[in-house]
């Protein structure tokens, strides 16, 4: 261990020592703080702090990505070719320990940089919504839905499997399960029925949730409610209704207005009927004319979100996700490096990068079936072309599901709550499996490599 | 060998570049022919950013842009929209050509995401980020393009004069206290406008000019002074003096000239232009400016799509303006009543006249003609024109020899009476009440009270009947009438000034006999 | 036979072939290369460019694996890393970091070797002032002379106080006292015991330090053996008169000389100096390589090399390039000045 640790004092000797880090920093530091004066924000104050959030720090963590990738790239394959690597294993030294060496002083710099980078945002935060700027609504609205940490809660779905299974039950009873039929998978379609039931609200109906909350109400946890449904009507016409909120035993109306569909919409709660109770209960009249049904999405499309923790906690936490990141990234920017010479690896790497950045979209272009053959005079070839390309969406994106972590910045810029849990488990998957197994396997290649080998 | 294959190489690559610039001009001629782009080199007069990323990204552009676009789809689908109007920036700068992209980004804001937004204003603001990219963006690369004047009309037509939208009162009440605040009213005075000092050398030329300045500054207002027209308390001030004061007229006319053509990009000499030929029109409601933006685009029009469509967009907004271009409103615009201006009907007339003549064969025009014409006959015959209304009736008759017009003046106007009575389309409603209530008023003044109170129980009939089918509060908000009192103190108002205007006239004739024969103004 | 564990190096048969990207094999640098190096000696391994000195010394450190044979290094592989902790390194050409000062080269490379703070501080000192760069301790290294790199070089490569030292080329790039203080601490190190390996061209280095050679031309062994031993020629005798001895009187020695003895007369066993002796190798080793390990270099080299022969270039070379030919491949006798 001393001697990974000598070899990562080496490589902070080397990076304060080269151009390359006051470059960095000073890059850094024009991108904190002339980026936000440049993008245009939809001229809201928290539209600028969630700018501030989600792109200035966004575009610091790509820089140091690609900076972290290439000094990763490079820390290896530089010392191939200039030949110091030579001097270097024929000390006693294992090759596990110089790639560890490394990697921990590629983390070193990668996590100084960010809480540079991290500190300054924040700084500008703290600026850009200095109380005086704001007005009282704005400074509310910023203090309750972006500037606080707020843990998210779903309705309890955990009737449902009984209800589909007692459903089973009746209808074998009854005689209508054909014999042939599989009851798994008739359980599993009564069980989506019950769940599009569970959350559909036919005109003049009333729906009901119970949903346990993160944490007792109390008056300085405000409450708010986030919904999106779709209707049965094919138009976008609000949806007159009435939102209802209540504990186990008192509900009272909350709020009547009419909401458009297919956007997320969000109502504060009045915390008085479920003080100091752990569940509570919401339910939405469908009092619209028109007759159409509402139907909330089952993912995320009704939750209740509660004040959890103060901002700066948070904040925290995210930089620490978004140093696995880095820290994760940079390891195989220098397994890489160790693997190839200097282009090659930085071509790998940084193709990695982009490729697992587009793993939201690679998540939706495997979603679809079409590519090209919904083209107007698309041919045969053009089916196969996209049969092709769904196979290859779908592998990329099984490939990617494993390194996905939650995204930060996402959830910071819109006030969510990041657990210590999800914290760990990046450090356990991203840090400690796969760095590790970067790590043994770079070690092995190291040990089978012959460094002496002539140009 | 290598050597012999790296010449061939670089004779293939010789015989590219050889072929390449052969064919520009080629190309470059054929852009010009089909008017792809304005200028005789597509990156001429471009912005540095646009330049740039044109010869850096080349033709990985359109990766880009397809990246943007499907990270602003993505984050439009989860509701986050504070980075749209970056990413729409973005996104059409990449392809600063396509004006479909311009209009789609466009549409996308004022349209799609306004209405997913609760309160007035947030839509508000997003319809301005649609109306400023085509305006202030799109058509800084694309100068001239029709589809892009098209797409900036029909926001002002459509989005915010029209009733679809639910806040569209809050966009009409707003951009009416805007322009209030440059034009001081619905009336700009064109020519002082055009005659005001260029730039703030010319200004401070003028005698008294820099004391006024000073003072501004003392104020708190630095140069260029924009700030001065934001400033409830300056505007004001300089309003009062402006009636007195040369060098406040001088220094307002400067600053307001200066704000519509760098905020609105709205050119006073080409205003006056449109408000002659087309007007006198309401300039603080959106419909002027869907006439003024769709005959931007017209002298680049080039074929007959483009060309209709640009008509359409004035005759069409004209004839709403004859319905409702009048602005009767409160102090601060907190409430107001959008009335006929039937001093358009011959501008009107003409303009579907020229749009008859010019797309012979459209099958929509005539139906909108006689709709225009319909609306017209009513609307002379209950603000008590009816000879005007005749003449009309005559000329409708005559034109669309339809069965349903031939039964003569009365039975006509009886029939669209109870045709609107049972179902008053919303765009008509606001006319036909406040015309009814007009005929009131005038009946009463000249003392003939049953005919008064007729008119007044048909209005309030058709008041309440249309309010009846609007029960439901949000369709109630954004189609519903203000309220009756509110209708009838306007009308009031109009007959007080008609009268008000005839006895002067009277007065002058009396005076001066030899006016009766002279053309009224 | 000689003990195992006096041998602090055994090669038997090595064999190192290089292979291009595909696999195929491109240049065989050793070819059945078998020495031994044994505790305290000085060895030397002799040879033109080319000749395989580098690779074999790259085998010995572990940096290069053979491709056929056996090589133990103290009495290990030589990947291992107790071998490794034994030995001290200098590598042709400065391998050091640029950016670390001298101080820190050796702290850091102290580090590698487990030592701890005191003893890296303690042989820091010593070493600079050995290599005399005490006054240059806290510049980079990146700025220093070829010459001073190579102190450095040094320097680090007894960081760790070895048993083993391998040196490749140890006095390029040293002027004149460089090289003789270089011989010096050779010198020195034998004489603490410590096992010296080193290769060269310049074969004063050898001659001076080395207790044995071995002379590598075209990868295989050519001569092998104590410098004593080899450069003896038992079948030769030499009868060294004072310059101003008339001929006759020369003419008179020897027949007394053959009459007394009965032969000629053995008046002592004349030396060679090192420089002929290894010209004499290369010459007799290349006259055989044309038949053998001709095959040896790769393609394109050959292709080279039949490009920009003479002999070949012209169809019938003219009588006087034959013979100069002639004396190229010969190169006892000094070349006659070109016509």
């Amino acid at each position: 261990m001393s001697r990974a640790l000598a070899i990562a004092g080496l490589s902070l000797r080397q990076a304060v020592r080269s151009r390359a880090l006051a470059v960095l920093v000073i890059l850094l530091f024009l991108c904190v703080t002339a980026l936000p004066l440049t993008i245009r924000g939809d001229g809201t104050l928290s539209g600028q702090a969630q700018i501030l959030l989600s792109y200035t720090l966004g575009f610091a963590t790509l820089i140091l990505t690609i900076a972290g990738v290439w000094a990763g790239c490079a820390a290896v394959s530089g010392e191939v070719r200039g030949r110091q690597i030579q001097l270097l294993v024929v000390k006693p030294i294992r090759p596990l320990e110089i790639w560890m060496g490394k990697w921990i002083g590629l983390m070193a710099l990668n996590g100084l940089l960010l809480f540079l980078a991290g500190a300054l945002v924040y700084g500008m935060l703290l600026w850009t919504t200095r109380p005086e700027a704001l007005d009282a609504d704005q400074r509310r609205r910023l203090r309750e839905e972006i500037l606080v940490a707020r843990a998210v809660a779903r309705p309890d779905e955990s009737g449902l499997e009984e209800e589909a299974r007692a459903a089973l039950e009746s209808e074998r009873a009854a005689g209508r399960l054909p014999a042939e039929a599989d009851p798994q998978s008739a359980y599993q379609t009564l069980l989506r029925l019950r769940r599009l039931h569970f959350y559909s609200v036919p005109p003049g109906g009333v729906g009901e949730w119970r949903i346990r909350l993160p944490a007792p109400p109390a008056p300085d946890r405000p409450i708010f409610l986030h919904f999106r449904f779709s209707k049965s009507a094919m138009d976008l016409e609000a949806i007159a209704g009435q939102w209802y909120f209540g504990s186990a035993t008192e509900a009272r109306l909350g709020t009547v207005g009419a909401w458009p569909p297919e956007s997320p919409q969000t109502l504060p709660v009045p915390p008085a009927p479920f003080l100091g109770e752990r569940e509570m209960r919401i339910a939405f009249a469908n009092t619209d004319p028109s007759g159409a049904t509402i139907f909330f999405s089952p993912d995320g499309g009704l939750e209740v979100l509660m004040r959890r923790g103060g901002f700066a906690a948070n904040y925290a936490r995210a930089g620490l996700l978004l140093f696995i990141q880095l820290a994760f990234l940079s390891a195989v920017g220098l397994a890489a490096g160790s693997l190839f010479s200097m282009p090659v690896a930085a071509f790998v790497s940084l193709s990695f990068v982009i490729v697992a950045r587009a793993a939201p979209y690679i998540g939706a272009m495997a979603e679809q079936r079409r590519y090209f053959s919904d083209a107007p005079g698309a041919g045969l070839a053009a089916t196969a072309l996209d049969a092709a390309l769904r196979v290859v969406f779908r592998m990329l994106r099984a490939a990617l599901a494993p390194l996905r972590l939650p995204d930060a910045l996402d959830l910071l810029a819109g006030g969510r709550w990041i657990p210590w849990s999800a914290v760990l488990s990046a450090a356990a998957s991203h840090l400690a499996l796969y760095g590790g197994l970067l790590a043994l396997l770079c070690a092995a290649a190291l040990r089978r490599r012959e460094l002496g080998l002539p140009e | 060998m290598r050597r012999r294959v790296t010449m061939l190489y670089l004779a293939a690559a010789l015989a590219a570049f050889f072929g390449a610039a052969r064919i520009q001009p080629t190309l470059l001629r054929l852009r010009r022919e089909h008017h792809l782009s304005p200028a005789e080199d597509p990156l001429e007069n471009m912005p540095p950013l646009v330049v740039f990323t044109t010869v850096a990204l080349g033709s990985f552009r359109g990766l880009l842009v397809d990246a943007l676009w499907m990270r602003a789809s993505r984050l439009q689908e989860e509701g986050k929209y504070f980075e749209l109007v970056q990413l729409a920036g973005w996104i059409t700068q990449l392809q600063p050509r396509f004006a479909s992209i311009w209009a789609f980004h466009a549409w996308n804001m004022a349209y799609n995401v306004s209405v997913m937004l609760a309160s007035p204003e947030d839509r508000w603001r997003w319809v301005r980020h649609g109306i400023s990219l085509l305006r202030d963006d799109a058509l800084r690369y694309n100068p001239g393009n029709p589809q892009i004047h098209r797409e900036l009309a029909w926001l002002f037509s459509h989005k915010m004069g029209a009733d679809m939208d639910q806040a569209h009162f809050h966009y009409k009440r707003e951009w009416a206290r805007e322009m209030t605040r440059v034009f001081g009213g619905g009336r700009p005075d064109f020519d002082r406008l055009i005659a005001a000092p260029p730039d703030p050398d010319a200004l401070r030329a003028i005698p008294g000019v820099a004391e006024l300045l000073a003072e501004l500054e003392a104020a708190g207002i630095a140069p260029p002074y924009d700030r001065a027209l934001d400033s409830d308390a300056v505007l004001a001030m300089l309003v009062a003096r402006a009636e007195t004061d040369a060098a406040a007229r001088a220094a307002l006319d400067y600053l307001r000239a200066r704000r519509a053509r760098r905020v609105y990009k709205l050119d006073p000499a080409r205003m006056k232009e449109v408000d002659e030929r087309y007007g006198p029109l309401d300039w603080r409601l959106p419909g002027a400016h869907a006439i003024y933006w769709a005959w931007r685009g017209l002298p680049s029009a080039r074929n007959r799509f483009d060309r209709l469509s640009l008509d359409r967009a004035i005759f069409q907004s004209m004839a709403d303006a004859f319905l409702r271009g009048r602005l009767a409103e409160s102090p601060d615009l907190a409430a107001f009543a959008l009335t006929p201006n039937l001093e358009l009907y011959d501008r009107v007339h003409a303009a579907y006249e020229k749009a008859l003549n010019d797309f012979p064969g459209d099958p929509t025009l005539p139906t909108a003609f006689a709709n225009f014409l319909t609306d017209a006959v009513l609307l002379h015959y209950t603000y008590n024109l009816e000879a005007r209304a005749r003449a009309i009736y005559d000329e409708l008759r005559a034109r669309f020899p339809k069965e349903e017009n031939a039964g003569g003046f009365e039975a006509f106007v009886v029939r669209i009476w109870r045709e609107y009575a049972r179902d008053l389309p919303s765009g008509q409603a606001a006319a036909f009440v406040e015309s009814a209530l007009y005929q009131s008023h005038f009946w009463a003044a000249l003392g003939e009270r049953e005919r008064a109170a007729g008119f007044a129980r048909m209005a309030a009939l058709v008041w309440n009947r249309y309010m009846e089918e609007r029960k439901n509060p949000e369709f109630r908000e954004r189609t519903g009438l203000p309220p009756l009192e509110e209708m009838d103190r306007v009308a009031r108002e109009r007959v007080r000034e008609m009268i008000e205007a005839a006895r002067q006239r009277n007065a002058e004739i009396r005076s001066d006999p030899r006016r009766l024969i002279a053309p009224t103004p | 036979m000689i003990s195992s564990d006096s041998l602090l190096i055994e090669a038997r048969d090595l064999v190192k072939v290089f292979r291009d990207f595909w696999g195929r094999p491109r240049v065989r640098a050793v070819e059945g290369l078998s020495f031994v190096v044994r505790r305290g000696e000085v060895f030397g391994l002799l040879g033109p460019n080319g000749s395989g000195k580098s690779t074999t010394i790259k085998l010995l450190l572990g940096l290069l694996h053979p491709t056929r044979g056996r090589l133990r290094v103290l009495d290990r592989s030589p990947r291992d890393i107790r071998v490794k902790a034994r030995i001290g390194y200098l590598p042709e050409e400065s391998y050091l970091y640029p950016f670390l000062t001298p101080e820190e080269t050796l702290d850091f490379y102290g580090r590698l070797f487990g030592l701890r703070a005191r003893e890296r501080r303690r042989r820091t000192n010593d070493l600079l002032e050995m290599i005399g760069l005490v006054h240059a301790r806290r510049r980079p290294v990146g700025d220093f002379s070829k010459g001073m790199a190579r102190r450095v070089g040094l320097a680090q490569a007894l960081i760790n106080d070895p048993d083993l030292v391998i040196l490749d080329e140890p006095t390029s790039g040293l002027d004149p006292i460089g090289c003789r203080q270089m011989k010096d601490l050779l010198l020195t190190l034998a004489r603490r015991g410590k096992t010296v390996v080193l290769s060269s061209h310049l074969l004063a280095d050898v001659e001076d330090v080395c207790d044995r050679v071995a002379i590598l031309y075209n990868g295989r062994m050519q001569a092998e053996g104590p410098i004593a031993t080899l450069l003896e020629e038992q079948h030769v005798t030499r009868l060294t008169l004072p310059p101003s001895t008339p001929p006759a009187a020369v003419a008179q020695i020897l027949e007394a000389a053959r009459a007394v003895l009965g032969g000629e007369p053995n008046v002592d066993h004349p030396r060679r100096d090192l420089e002929a002796f290894f010209l004499d190798v290369i010459a007799k080793a290349r006259a055989s390589a044309a038949g053998a390990s001709g095959a040896a270099e790769g393609r394109a080299v050959a292709r080279y090399l039949a490009e920009n022969d003479p002999a070949k270039r012209s169809v019938e070379p003219p009588p006087d390039a034959r013979e100069r030919l002639r004396r190229l491949t010969t190169p006892s006798e000094p070349l006659p000045p070109p016509a």
